[in-house]
């Protein structure tokens, strides 16, 4: 895998420069890239004035950038962008499928920013005659920050919001932060880390509870800085680095490789497709419901483990089974001789645990050993155990088969395996499917093209 | 609510017993509802993704016997379309002997309709629907195809290798897609096959033919109204027991359509299983008897060549050679193909199949790129044990959910054994490694058998109950014996015959 890319979107009135305490403990281990937004830093403004817009600018710089993994950290304004371009991805727009996480820092939300009706008319007024007056920078430093910055810092601060457009600056305060986007949001699955200052004012940690944390499913509660007011990554760079890398540890452990990525963003691949694929490769919703208690997803995350002969990744197969249980998404069919699937599945669950004396306490080859005897009809039941050995035999294939579906669905499995099939599609008139079709032909636009 | 015009027919399932059927009545004048459970799709609405569930009858079925057949994904479609939406395509005609398997053997059934009348039916199928396939045909000289064969895929090229080495026949498999683009009529135009591999996902094209993209445009290009989402739940008769209409939940609302006839063609389960829940047109005792799946048997094995199996049409060969086995210790045969199978599949058929599990099962989809696959269809005859039947429990419509107990019998059993003996000798001459089987039955059959004796069938040759003079059955419940040939084609040419009996009647 290439070095992962970071990609920062400041706040309104500041520069990608706002980013360089933060990138000295992260530049490291990823590539940095701190933009500017257009209309701010070097960045002319062009029409890049409201938020769809400003989305599709962003879009385009991944695109360009021939990122594979990356992960986007977004603040204030910026992060509305973030959260919208992450909501993008997740509607399977070309392009973004290597996103893998999201860090909000004092974010504007994807609903109408909170924002002070008489701070608002100020901020408004400082560019009523141009460009913002050293004064009036000054000022907006002051106001979001908790306590004096180092001059160095406290200089490049205001020399960012002096050099602001006053149209990218009019755009936001007026219509940018105004525009409500919290549906098109929707509930993220991306990993996400929501951070707020303690003494921040409109946007700090309450807000980003009531308007940012709702949108990811996969957020924790929302992370305060103390001492610390709206500029956090001038205020806090070491903590804001630390959060950003811990995130991104996480995140990237579910990365796909490149060439994956690279043919999964291409348009050989349906957006549909593409967005149920990225869908598929995040974790499932924590607070989806399922019907299995604590110990019985235990006992089937021990099971999963030994059907597809790893532990990586069975906690969360084994949710998605119990997800799909309550939802009653059966496969069309069960065998006559067992209950109903979710019945089934509690009482093969129940049977195994019993028969194992506690399944998930024997060692690996214990539990193997079990699960060959059980689909050989072998175990004398007792009466601890709802299923009879014809019934558990059944139900062991059910599980399997259920196991195996879903595993085998999943992008790592298939990157593992080399299978592409997933990339052909209707393009206008164009039918994308295989020009070639024999053995050890390959197309280069292939999966493992390179290696054969 | 209740719609007060009288129809001349309603069609209930719109696939390969509906579609040709419902064209053919509105061709000829007749006033024709479709009514179609499902949803309606375009082509274009369909994705490589084996996780999409929306084409297949996904409401639960309980499967019993020794060998209990699947149902859900691959075994029963839904939607405007029906099975077509998903079928593999692969259109073999059916065999002579297939149709005179009791005057042969003296067992099974034999069919009661001539086999040349079927084959001038097949001709006008094809060439309605655009048929691809190699001219001439080996086993049938006088035949040609419309359209040039697909490419042929890896597996394919390994079968012809394997084939050609221990002596056996193989081609080019008869595959209902188009390899040009095609002009078809009432609907437009359907671009040629893009060899993507995902048929029974939908073909995103329209080169695959199906219901959808041949018999019901014309159906409705003709006056047809095709109604998606429209479950029948009840048939009405008079008081002399003939069918006066059906009632049907569109949403949530029951609606009741009067009707001339009725024809039902909703596949060989919920047909039979519709008429036991209501308790019609089975005096002879037969309706939901009788059920058969083809022996659907796939021997498997690694190449050290990358084949990338899910590439192209996926059955893209075929033997006909085994339809009657010089060595045969059972009646009727079996056609060969060559598998394209998709991962998630294919996990499906190695967990309930071979029976694998941890890091074998692991081993072989890891090595995915590597492994293909040859199957079989095979005859299967009717058996006593073989019965749907209503479980206790019932659907969200208060109908009693359908049981189908199935196992293998002696002469599905020897023909198993026949075929894993010819895919494996094939398999090792072309080459595979690591050669497992794979155990597996397919279709829907027979559960309303037509014949000629009223005690011994539900229907007539017609199609037409021997209860009720105005009820039609139209799907793959009609079939008699099972035949070698996969169904589909075989159910549209009956379901034209079946409409041209009805307007002569």
């Amino acid at each position: 895998m290439s070095r992962p890319t970071l990609f920062f979107l400041h706040a309104l009135g500041s520069s990608g420069a706002q980013w360089q305490e933060v990138i000295a403990h992260l530049d490291q281990r990823y590539d940095c890239h701190a933009l500017d937004l257009p209309g701010f830093g070097d960045n002319p403004v062009q029409n890049h004035t409201d938020v769809a817009s400003l989305v599709q600018w962003f879009r385009q710089v991944v695109i360009d950038s021939g990122a594979s993994s990356w992960l986007v950290v977004g603040h204030s304004m910026g992060a509305k962008i973030a959260t919208l371009t992450a909501a993008r991805a997740d509607a399977g727009d070309a392009g973004l499928a290597g996103l893998c996480g999201v860090v909000l820092l004092a974010g504007s939300p994807p609903a109408r920013e909170p924002m002070d009706a008489s701070r608002r008319k100020d901020m408004l007024g400082w560019v009523e005659r141009g460009s913002i007056s050293r004064r009036d920078a000054d000022t907006f430093v002051s106001a979001n920050t908790a306590g004096p910055l180092p001059e160095r810092l406290r200089e490049r601060a205001i020399q960012d919001v002096m050099r602001a457009d006053p149209v990218a600056w009019r755009a936001w305060l007026e219509h940018g932060s105004r525009e409500d986007w919290r549906e098109e949001a929707g509930r993220l699955a991306f990993p996400a880390c929501i951070i707020a200052g303690a003494e921040d004012g409109d946007l700090g940690a309450q807000a980003q509870r009531d308007l940012n944390l709702p949108h990811y499913a996969a957020a924790q509660e929302v992370r305060v800085l103390a001492h610390a007011a709206h500029f956090l990554p001038y205020e806090k760079p070491l903590e804001v680095a630390s959060e950003i890398d811990a995130l991104a540890t996480a995140a990237l452990g579910r990365a796909l490789p490149d060439d994956f990525l690279s043919l999964l963003n291409t348009s050989r691949v349906d957006p549909r497709m593409r967005a149920r694929l990225i869908a598929r490769n995040l974790p499932p919703d924590p607070q989806a419901a399922g019907v299995l208690n604590q110990a019985q997803r235990q006992v089937l995350a021990a099971i999963v483990a030994q059907v597809v002969d790893s532990s990586e990744g069975a906690d969360e197969l084994a949710h998605r089974i119990d997800i799909a249980l309550a939802a009653g998404e059966g496969d069309g069919w069960r065998f006559a001789e067992l209950p109903p699937d979710k019945d089934a599945w509690i009482a093969g669950l129940a049977s195994v645990d019993a028969l194992a004396g506690g399944f998930c306490h024997r060692t690996a080859a214990e539990q193997a050993s079990l699960l060959g005897q059980i689909q050989r009809h072998e175990l004398a039941v007792g009466a601890a155990s709802p299923l009879d050995p014809d019934q558990l035999a059944l139900w062991f294939e059910d599980a399997c088969a259920q196991i195996a579906r879903v595993w085998t669905s999943l992008p790592r499995t298939m990157a593992k395996m080399g299978y592409d099939g997933f990339a052909v599609a209707r393009d206008g008139e164009l039918a994308l499917g295989y020009a070639l079709t024999g053995a050890n032909e390959v197309e280069a636009w292939q999966l493992g093209a390179r290696r054969v | 609510m209740s719609n007060p015009a009288c129809v001349d027919a309603v069609v209930v399932g719109s696939g390969a017993g509906g579609g040709p059927l419902a064209a053919r009545l509105a061709r000829a004048g007749l006033s024709v509802l479709v009514l179609e459970a499902g949803a309606r799709f375009a082509p274009a609405d369909h994705l490589p993704d084996e996780l999409e569930s929306s084409l297949y009858w996904m409401e639960e079925r309980l499967s019993g016997g020794r060998t209990p057949t699947a149902f859900g994904p691959n075994n029963s479609g839904t939607g405007m379309g029906g099975s077509t939406l998903h079928w593999g395509a692969f259109c073999p005609r059916p065999d002579a002997r297939d149709l005179a398997l009791r005057s042969h053997h003296a067992v099974g059934e034999d069919w009661p309709i001539a086999h040349q009348e079927l084959v001038d039916y097949l001709r006008e199928v094809e060439a309605t629907i655009g048929v691809a396939g190699p001219s001439p045909y080996p086993w049938d000289p006088g035949r040609a195809y419309a359209y040039a064969p697909p490419r042929r895929n890896a597996p394919a090229e390994a079968m012809a290798r394997g084939c050609a080495a221990i002596g056996v026949t193989a081609t080019d498999a008869p595959a209902a897609l188009v390899t040009q683009d095609r002009e078809q009529p009432f609907l437009g135009r359907r671009l040629a096959c893009a060899n993507c591999g995902a048929c029974h996902q939908g073909c995103f094209n329209g080169a695959k033919a199906g219901s959808d993209t041949s018999w019901l445009p014309m159906a409705q290009a003709h006056g047809a109204t095709l109604q998606a989402g429209a479950r029948v739940i009840d048939i009405e008769l008079d008081a002399r027991g003939r069918v006066t209409g059906v009632v049907y939940r569109l949403e949530d609302r029951n609606v009741r359509q009067r009707c001339q006839a009725l024809f039902l063609c909703a596949g060989g389960i919920e047909t039979p299983r519709l008429l036991l829940n209501l308790g019609l047109a089975n005096s002879s005792g037969q309706v939901g008897r009788n059920f058969m799946a083809h022996v659907a048997t796939q021997v498997w094995g690694r190449f050290d060549a990358s084949m990338r199996m899910n590439r192209g049409y996926p059955s893209s060969l075929i033997s006909e050679d085994m339809l009657r086995p010089a060595d045969a210790d059972f009646a009727g045969g079996y056609l060969i193909q060559s598998l394209g199978v998709q991962p998630v599949t294919l996990a499906n058929s190695l967990v309930r199949g071979a029976g694998l599990w941890g890091a074998e099962l692991v081993s072989v989809l890891q090595d995915y790129n590597h492994l293909a696959g040859i199957g079989i269809n095979g005859e299967c005859l009717p058996g006593e044990n073989n019965v749907l039947t209503l479980a206790a429990e019932e659907d969200d419509f208060g109908m009693k959910r359908a049981r189908v107990d199935f196992s293998f019998n002696d002469n599905e059993q020897a023909l198993d054994v026949h075929a894993q003996r010819t895919l494996r000798q094939i398999w090792e001459a072309a080459g595979a490694r690591d050669i497992f089987a794979v155990a597996r039955s397919a279709h829907t059959l027979g559960t309303c058998r037509m014949g000629t004796d009223r005690s011994r069938a539900v229907v007539d040759a017609d199609g037409r109950s021997f209860d009720i003079d105005n009820l039609y059955i139209c799907d793959n419940s009609t079939f008699p014996s099972a035949m070698a040939a996969n169904p589909a084609l075989t159910q549209m040419a009956l379901s034209l015959r079946t409409a041209d009996r009805f307007l002569a009647a």
